[in-house]
């Protein structure tokens, strides 16, 4: 089914992404100046050979952090990946592996979870923790718990009604040796693919978080919290705004388009 | 024809469902139409009319309740205050009352009410009225915020006949006219507060003023509509002309970075606290006009947490206050739209002593001095000064609003520069703000508040005050702020206050940086535009527009 | 089917009252209360704070608290606004005008515009068209709300002046939040109707209809009746997250509605606002999904069985 179309696609979108995470690695070598150092009487200088991207409010290099920020911003997004997938697969497992109670009452946890607004969620747990990249990344994460859990119980339900499962329960094959030797394994590809896809809504949702504030150390660069200064000064410098914004919807669709690929080739394969 | 029947059982999808669907989405469809259609509905009433941008939801209406100051925006126009500020020379001026006279003691004041003067319903305002709004705010019921504290010492009245009333005072009380000039202390129609209930009351506000309130929808509108019959303003109100606003419907934009773009896409024809970097755009548009209306009161400022090491070491605070530039922050943040501030009060706060102005130049090399004075120093090599290994690493705490996130990193990395390391931490509302205070956990921490009496200091300075968030403690400070409260005599206060002032400097209890001046953006066609002695809140009875 | 739906209501009403303690537990996390919010602030003695408190029921016990505003609830009374005192009903209500017009259009910019996206991609993947289609969709869900804002009121209001950016009261100050949280909501909507075409064009039945000779249009026809199905779910899904999600567009745009109101409420700590909006948005988001799978399962019956 693979034709060239996609496979371009696909190796255009992981080339995109391995240049985002690489710029980000690599910021300390390519930055061309302090991302923390403010020159006030630099203050809104459009993009120059000295300032690539120009100058924000305070006059810091807005290539600078853009690099700098990429980071940030990803670290958090996948943080906040790990942090969902985790408690995710726990819940899912046990709610498609366990009996039929349990199964109801964790899903009713689940939706539950899903029907409270997420910002309330996450403006409980920052003024609890404080605020910070970590925290940001446990409430979009928690968030992001039920998604995990339905899409991992799914799979297992899937897995546990194939002939090999049933054949080696016929066989009599514990429950345990059931579920870690053919059901997890065969769950796995899918739950990868899934987590793919959710990278991207980590990445918008936790830069959604930094964006309104709740991201810490705020003179630290990170891409959501220099988009809302860039906001602010839309009118008088548009490319404090249009670095980071830039670099976050096309890091976004780098990996929308890769995990949307990937989606679809475990089930053409 | 098999294939197709069976084909047919496997697709499961009938039309049917789709056609729900598709009728729940026109059914959305109209009642949108028709939400839409009815807002449009309501823009429709004649007469001269203008917008006037709101810059924050108060969180309560009612005057004699709530505290926020945005409600004065609104609502100063709907009430009369028994006695006024003059907006430029900031002296009391009659309101509802003629005259008035302070006993020789000074514990009562007596108050010679206009005879002239009817509510918007019709009922007669007399001492009578004045009893019930006294009644309505020392109820413990009401739970007041602001108005109550206006009164101070206030123990109760006599009226002494229709047109008199004396309040009485368990204790002399300088502040009490400034009180009664703020809208919190507006007069409000006994009617109308007999007809509704405490809570129902400020959605149907009856006063005495140059507007009558038509309409409230919180979060979305307040609609004022001009008093024909009024006539008995003070001396500063002009008389109505057939150019006067007819109509004032107040807006809430509370997002700052859209501001000018309301005032430009003439959504509004008024409106406040225009962000500083969008005021050169709007300068060069000729259908506009800015106004910068200085705020009495405190500073912009931080409070420094003097009980907790090291800013409880006078040295160091003192160092910060020479570390930081403050023209610098003034010039980059505020575009120079405000002047920088230099002791607890701000140039346009009565008594205010410009004797604090010489004191903290910046100076960074001084600065480190005082450090290195203080035992520090870079003994690592690192770029941050400590001391007995300790780094010199502060905390600051800060609200969102105001600039303050961009005048904290512009001092972080000022600081940074002669070796202090600060630690931001940006709070999204005030009660974690507070708790923040109450825990003690901050070096520095932005608070401040606004109004013209110097008195305004007490709770901020005084040992145990309410909102003395430094924890600094002086007795002989107390003494002033004490005694000037209780003194009438300008000269007096005067001298008081400048003590007050010059005291606090040089312990370096506050980090002052830019004095408050709200940006006002207008329609050029608007004439007539003046502010309240408090500085937030339009007198909008003088309004013009002109076609 | 009856008690399959009863099952779903009931399950719609426990996610809410989960939902609801929840949201009581998690507000006296927060560090404050209304009281802090409010008189606080003016500098009043701490008698008069403490008084206050204990007269708004803040200084109960929580499990008391709890009781109290539970007993209320299943009354149908959500209580009073700690701060204003008006009834959080009313208040709600007073909002709700606003975001469910803004929802609404929202709604219907997306689907329209995410089901042709979503028809080109899938109906024509290797082709401009198609091509093309895909390209905005990704495109929509790469763009956070907060970022295409900020861009369509630059272009539309700053360099065009078309449209007027920000504030609510008429209609045409509806345009622009619609359309950008509606062009978010068409991406979704985009991804899923292609990639269900997708799916079923590669089903047996399909190859069978073409083997039997069947018209390109109805074969095409019956492709749309069965890839539509989880569009249905989706739609749904997103009618939820719009009721709920409009938080960030209210606040840009600068609207009225309950997206706002909960932002006012949390700042003031004003719990009875929070826990009525947290209350009534879980609840509506559960019931939409019982509808969509009782529409589900109208249209296949299979799912019964499995649910």
């Amino acid at each position: 089914m693979a034709n060239g179309w996609r496979r371009g696609r696909l190796r255009a979108a992981l080339a995109l992404l391995a240049a985002a995470i690489a710029l980000a690695v690599l910021a300390p070598w390519l930055a061309t100046h302090d991302p923390r150092r403010a020159v006030p009487e630099e203050q809104f200088q459009p993009p120059s050979a000295t300032h690539y991207f120009g100058t924000d409010l305070l006059g810091r290099d807005v290539f600078s952090r853009t690099l700098y920020g990429g980071g940030r911003t990803l670290g958090v997004a996948l943080l906040t990946v790990l942090i969902a997938l985790g408690p995710g697969l726990a819940i899912g497992i046990a709610a498609g592996y366990g009996g039929r109670w349990l199964d109801a009452g964790l899903m009713m946890l689940m939706d539950a979870l899903l029907a409270f607004p997420s910002l309330i969620l996450a403006l409980a747990l920052i003024a609890l923790l404080g605020s910070g990249t970590v925290q940001v990344a446990l409430a979009v994460g928690i968030a992001g718990i039920p998604s995990y859990a339905r899409v991992t119980r799914a799979a297992v339900i899937q897995a546990r009604s194939l002939p090999f499962v049933e054949a080696a329960r016929a066989l009599g094959a514990g429950p345990r040796a059931i579920l870690w030797r053919h059901i997890v394994p065969t769950a796995a590809p899918s739950l990868l693919a899934f987590a793919g896809v959710t990278l991207s809504w980590a990445l918008l949702n936790g830069a959604a978080l930094m964006f309104l504030g709740y991201g810490g150390d705020i003179a630290a660069p990170e891409w959501g919290v220099m988009l809302a200064d860039g906001r602010a000064a839309f009118r008088n410098a548009p490319w404090v705004a249009l670095a980071p914004g830039s670099a976050l919807s096309v890091t976004v669709l780098a990996i929308n388009l890769l995990a949307g690929g990937l989606a679809e080739h475990p089930a053409d394969g | 024809m098999l294939t197709s029947a069976s084909m047919r059982r496997r697709l499961p999808v009938s039309l049917g469902v789709l056609g729900v669907l598709i009728a729940i989405l026109c059914l959305a469809g109209v009642v949108v139409a028709l939400l839409a259609l009815r807002a449009g509905l309501d823009d429709k009433d004649g007469g001269n009319r203008i917008v006037y941008g709101l810059t924050l939801n108060p969180s309560g209406f009612d005057p004699h309740i709530h505290i926020s100051n945005e409600l004065g925006i609104p609502f100063y126009s709907i009430y009369d205050t028994l006695i006024y500020r003059h907006p430029q020379t900031m002296d009391f001026v009659p309101g509802l009352a003629e005259r008035w006279e302070m006993a020789p003691d000074g514990l009562s004041w007596t108050f010679a009410l206009r005879r002239d003067v009817t509510f918007h319903d019709g009922t007669p305002f007399n001492a009578q009225a004045v009893a019930a709004n006294l009644d309505r705010i020392t109820n413990p019921e009401l739970a007041s915020g602001k108005a109550l504290a206006l009164l101070g010492p206030y123990t109760g009245y006599t009226v002494v006949d229709d047109f008199t009333i004396t309040l009485h005072l368990s204790e002399p009380y300088a502040p009490l006219l400034d009180g009664l000039s703020q809208v919190y202390l507006g007069m409000a129609s006994p009617a109308a507060l007999r007809e509704y209930s405490k809570n129902t009351y400020q959605w149907h506000q009856v006063g005495t003023g140059p507007y009558r309130l038509e309409e409230i929808v919180p979060g979305d509108r307040i609609i004022l509509r001009r008093n024909p019959e009024y006539a008995w303003g003070p001396v500063f109100y002009a008389e109505a002309t057939d150019q006067s606003v007819d109509t004032v419907e107040f807006r809430f934009y509370t997002d700052p970075a859209t501001r000018s773009l309301a005032l430009e896409s003439d959504a509004v024809q008024m409106i406040g606290e225009l962000l500083p970097t969008d005021v050169e755009l709007l300068l060069g548009n000729t259908q506009l006009r800015v106004l910068r209306v200085p705020i009495p009161g405190l500073p912009q400022q931080f409070f420094f947490n003097t009980k907790r090491a090291p800013t409880d070491e006078l040295a160091v605070r003192q160092a910060l206050l020479y570390a930081t530039n403050r023209t610098e922050i003034v010039d980059a943040v505020f575009q120079g739209q405000s002047p920088v501030a230099h002791g607890p009060l701000t140039a346009t706060t009565p008594f205010y002593d410009p004797a604090v102005e010489a004191l903290y130049p910046f100076d960074p090399t001084f600065a480190q001095s005082l450090l290195l004075g203080a035992g520090y120093g870079d003994s690592d090599n690192d770029g941050i000064w400590d001391r007995d290994g300790e780094p010199l690493r502060l905390t600051m705490i800060f609200p969102s609003w105001n600039q303050t996130p961009e005048v904290a990193q512009l001092i972080q990395s000022e600081w940074r520069d002669i070796g202090i390391e600060v630690e931001l931490i940006r709070v999204p509302d005030f009660p974690t703000l507070r708790s923040y205070a109450l825990e003690g956990d901050f070096h520095l921490i932005a608070f401040y508040d606004f109004g013209v009496e110097a008195s305004l200091l007490n709770q901020f300075y005084m040992t145990g005050g309410a909102n003395n968030w430094s924890g600094f403690s002086d007795s002989e400070l107390d003494g002033w702020l004490h005694e000037a409260v209780r003194q009438v005599d300008a000269g007096t206060r005067a001298a008081l206050y400048s003590s007050v002032q010059q005291r606090i400097m040089e312990q370096a209890v506050v980090l002052p940086i830019r004095e408050y001046v709200n940006l006002n953006g207008t329609t050029a066609r608007l004439d007539g535009v003046i502010f309240s002695a408090q500085g937030w809140w339009p007198l909008l009875r003088n309004l013009q527009l002109r076609p | 089917m009856g008690k399959f739906i009863l099952q779903r209501v009931g399950a719609a009403l426990a996610v809410a009252w989960i939902a609801l303690s929840a949201a009581f537990v998690v507000l006296r996390a927060l560090p404050g209360d209304a009281v802090d919010a409010t008189l606080a602030r003016t500098g009043t003695s701490p008698a008069e704070v403490a008084a206050r408190r204990q007269a708004l029921g803040l200084a109960d016990p929580l499990w008391r608290q709890y009781a109290a505003y539970l007993g209320g609830v299943v009354r149908g009374d959500l209580g009073e606004s700690l701060v204003t005192g008006q009834p959080v009903a009313q208040m709600i209500g007073q909002n709700f005008g606003p975001t469910a017009a803004l929802a609404g259009s929202a709604l219907l910019v997306g689907v329209a515009l995410g089901m042709a996206l979503g028809l080109a991609a899938g109906l024509a993947p290797r082709r401009a068209p198609g091509w093309l289609a895909e390209g905005v969709a990704a495109l929509a869900l790469s763009m956070p709300v907060y970022w295409t804002a900020t861009l369509a009121i630059y272009l539309f209001t700053v360099v065009l002046a078309v449209l007027p950016g920000v504030g609510g009261g008429s209609p045409r100050q509806l345009i622009l939040p619609a359309a950008v949280l509606g062009f978010h909501t068409a991406g979704s909507i985009a991804q899923v109707t292609a990639r269900s075409i997708r799916r079923t064009a590669a089903q047996d039945f399909v190859r069978t209809a073409r083997a039997k000779g069947l018209g390109e249009a109805d074969v095409t026809d019956h492709i749309l009746r069965v890839s539509l199905l989880p569009v249905i779910a989706v739609v749904a899904l997103q009618l939820g997250f719009l009721l709920g999600g409009t938080v960030v567009t209210e606040s840009i745009f600068v609207r009225q509605g309950v997206g706002r109101l909960l932002l006012a409420a949390i700042d003031n700590r004003d719990f009875p606002v929070i826990q009525g909006i947290v209350t009534l948005t879980a609840l509506t988001y559960s019931l939409i999904h019982a509808l969509a799978d009782v529409l589900y399962a109208l249209a296949d019956p299979r799912v019964r069985v499995e649910g």
